[in-house]
């Protein structure tokens, strides 16, 4: 878990955690979007980083690691360029999500859990993501991919690729 | 000459997000009205009048829950709109934010106003970006127009509105681990009492309500209780949102009056089942509550009374409709995985009963079950019920109770044969 990279807050970062802060009575409240707003810009949240949030929120940082520890989507370690959540749940399953995810593992050439060599994605699952009408989906990053298959998966790895 | 849908008055398709759309659609007419010539008490008994129930899924009649909360107070006081949506099956709010977030809106500003609170969170799940990114344009809209801020219309009535984004946990759609959350807290229910009406964010009194509720309101402001209750039942008033997936021809999200026959519902609503096979289950109001055999659902009425009849609930409105051919032993070891993966660990009847169950389930499904793991699963069940803090223990044990009830000879198949069930689902 050592941190290889030094991340530090931007002050735009910093700026945007004051903020949130003017939201709410307490600066404890403004930690979950205090993690969103570093995680946005780092990627993941480092032990170096969560002190940091920890400090510009004028908390103690076991605060700020209770909230990384049990919120699924921090991430506490280096993740790829792109993150990819399979919803495993039942209305996808039901329309075929063993299949899409047999493609992906393929298509990308890791398992669920992993980062392909190049870095540009981790590959991971979630419960229901509230789109069932579309199953089978998956987010990559902040956008939802309805009514996959097996077929249609690789424009959509492509698609993502090639917006950076 | 009848009343237009509650929350789906528009084609889907042009961008009815803005507040320009929402305006074309008699958008803030209610609120106008309420700020001129209504009073707090009669927005509240307008809304207790109307029968109106809370669509997060316990269907408490929404009027009853607002007469709790205090008039006067010295403190603060909190709305929160639960925008967790988070139960397996469900995506109906989602929708609504994506879609018509302003009459989300409108209710909140309404309802703060009935309520006597002065500032509400919008809690949207940490996944739903497109929602976040429309909740924030309509907000700022809204505050442009004069409808949130200081002096709203110049009736002297304030109102800040936020959104806060959850991080991933199904356990947060529960009232009180929200509260938890809001403060920024790992998100474990809290015990009651003292209940939130009392004691809730921020030691401030508190009322929660789901989004398709409070977006409910300022139809019945504007066509009064009596229009609203023109749909649907005595006891369930109004029209219902229901999330429709799995192997149907046309999933996605319907509004219907409740008292709706289910059999019209799949074949009109759904358009049928998606291929040859025929209806083998369906789980009616998302994945926390019991399944019904094919015969059972076509025979019952979507309704609070009538689906409790039937030996199930209304639930969240997440209707899964389940094909000849799939394992139901698979479908609840999903499940299972589901709540013990969410269990926030608190109470050991769930910490411990929902990863039991996933491990037996797992076993019966890859053919190393025995007989004796039924029995076990149903007295786990057993002690999962209403033994816990909140009832997402309960949660689990109503569909592994229904499950065994209505398909046990799936799992008996599957202990006797002693053959792993092959990944199912497919197509
Ligand atoms: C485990 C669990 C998860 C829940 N998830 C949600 C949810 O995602 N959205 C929601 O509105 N209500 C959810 N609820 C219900 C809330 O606790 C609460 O009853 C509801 O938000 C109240 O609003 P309403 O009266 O308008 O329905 C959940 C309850 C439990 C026990
Ligand atoms: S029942 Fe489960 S989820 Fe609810 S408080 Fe107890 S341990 Fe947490
Ligand atoms: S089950 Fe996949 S989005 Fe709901």
């Amino acid at each position: 878990m050592s941190d290889t990279v030094d991340q530090h807050l931007s002050d735009d970062a910093k700026a945007a955690i004051k903020d949130a802060m003017g939201r709410y009575p307490t600066a404890r409240a403004a930690v979950l979007p205090a993690l969103w707003i570093a995680q946005k810009e780092h990627g993941y949240v480092s032990n170096g980083l969560a002190l940091e949030v920890a400090d510009e929120l004028g908390i103690p940082v076991n605060w700020v690691h209770e909230a990384l520890s049990f919120y699924v989507l921090f991430h506490t370690e280096k993740v790829g360029k792109h993150v990819i959540w399979m919803c495993r749940n039942l209305s996808c399953w039901l329309c075929g999500y063993e299949e899409i995810k047999a493609q992906l593992e393929s298509t990308l050439g890791i398992k669920e859990g992993e980062t392909t060599a190049d870095g540009e994605f981790t590959l991971l699952s979630n419960e229901c993501l509230g789109a069932c009408g579309g199953a089978p989906m998956i987010q990559i990053d902040d956008q939802y991919y309805e009514n996959l298959t097996p077929d249609n998966i690789g424009q959509v790895l492509d698609q993502v690729r090639s917006s950076g | 000459m009848s009343l237009p849908l509650v929350h789906l008055d528009f084609e889907p398709g042009g961008e009815t997000w803005t507040l320009d759309s929402y305006k074309s659609r008699d958008g803030y007419a209610a609120l106008e009205t309420v700020l001129k010539d209504r009073s707090r008490d009669e927005i509240r008994d307008l809304v207790k009048e109307s029968g109106l129930r809370g669509r997060g899924g316990a269907g408490f009649p929404t009027g009853l829950k607002w007469s709790f909360f205090p008039k006067e107070t010295p403190y603060a006081k909190y709305l929160c709109v639960n925008a967790d949506e988070s139960e397996p099956g469900t995506f109906k709010d989602r929708y609504l934010m994506e879609w018509n977030p302003h009459q989300m809106i409108e209710g909140i500003v309404i309802a703060c106003y009935a309520l006597y609170a002065d500032v509400c969170y919008i809690y949207i799940r940490g996944e739903f970006d497109e929602c976040e990114r429309k909740v924030a344009q309509a907000i700022d809209e809204a505050r442009e127009a004069g409808y949130i801020g200081k002096n709203i219309l110049g009736s002297g009535l304030d109102l800040e509105v936020h959104i806060h984004k959850g991080a991933g946990a199904y356990i947060c759609g529960e009232e009180t681990a929200l509260m938890e959350s809001l403060e920024g807290k790992k998100g474990q229910p809290r015990s009651k009492p003292p209940f939130p009406a009392q004691v809730g964010i921020f030691g401030c009194p508190t009322t929660v309500n789901n989004v398709e509720t409070i977006a409910a309101v300022p139809y019945i402001v504007r066509h009064g209780a009596d229009g609203y209750r023109t749909f649907g039942t005595e006891k369930s008033a109004g029209t219902k949102l229901f999330s429709a997936s799995g192997h149907i021809a046309k999933p996605g999200v319907y509004e219907v009056p409740l008292g709706y026959p289910l059999k019209d519902f799949l074949e009109k609503e759904c358009g049928g089942m998606r291929g040859d096979k025929p209806l083998k289950a369906v789980i009616p109001g998302g994945s926390s509550v019991p399944v019904l055999t094919g015969d059972e659902a076509m025979a019952t009425h979507l309704d609070y009374e009538s689906l409790a009849d039937a030996g199930t609930m209304l639930g969240s409105g997440g209707f899964m409709v389940i094909e000849e051919g799939t394992s139901m032993v698979s479908v609840l070891r999903i499940l299972a995985h589901f709540y013990a993966d969410e269990s926030c660990g608190q109470c050991t009847p769930c910490r411990e009963g929902t990863g039991w169950a996933y491990a037996t389930l797992s076993r019966i499904e890859q053919g190393r079950g025995s007989f004796e793991d039924l029995d076990m699963l149903l007295d786990v069940a057993d002690n999962m019920t209403g033994n816990t803090i909140c009832v997402l223990a309960d949660a689990l044990a109503m569909p592994i109770q229904s499950f065994l009830a209505k398909f046990r000879h799936e799992f008996e198949e599957c202990i006797r044969t002693g053959e792993p069930i092959a990944a199912a689902g497919g197509h």
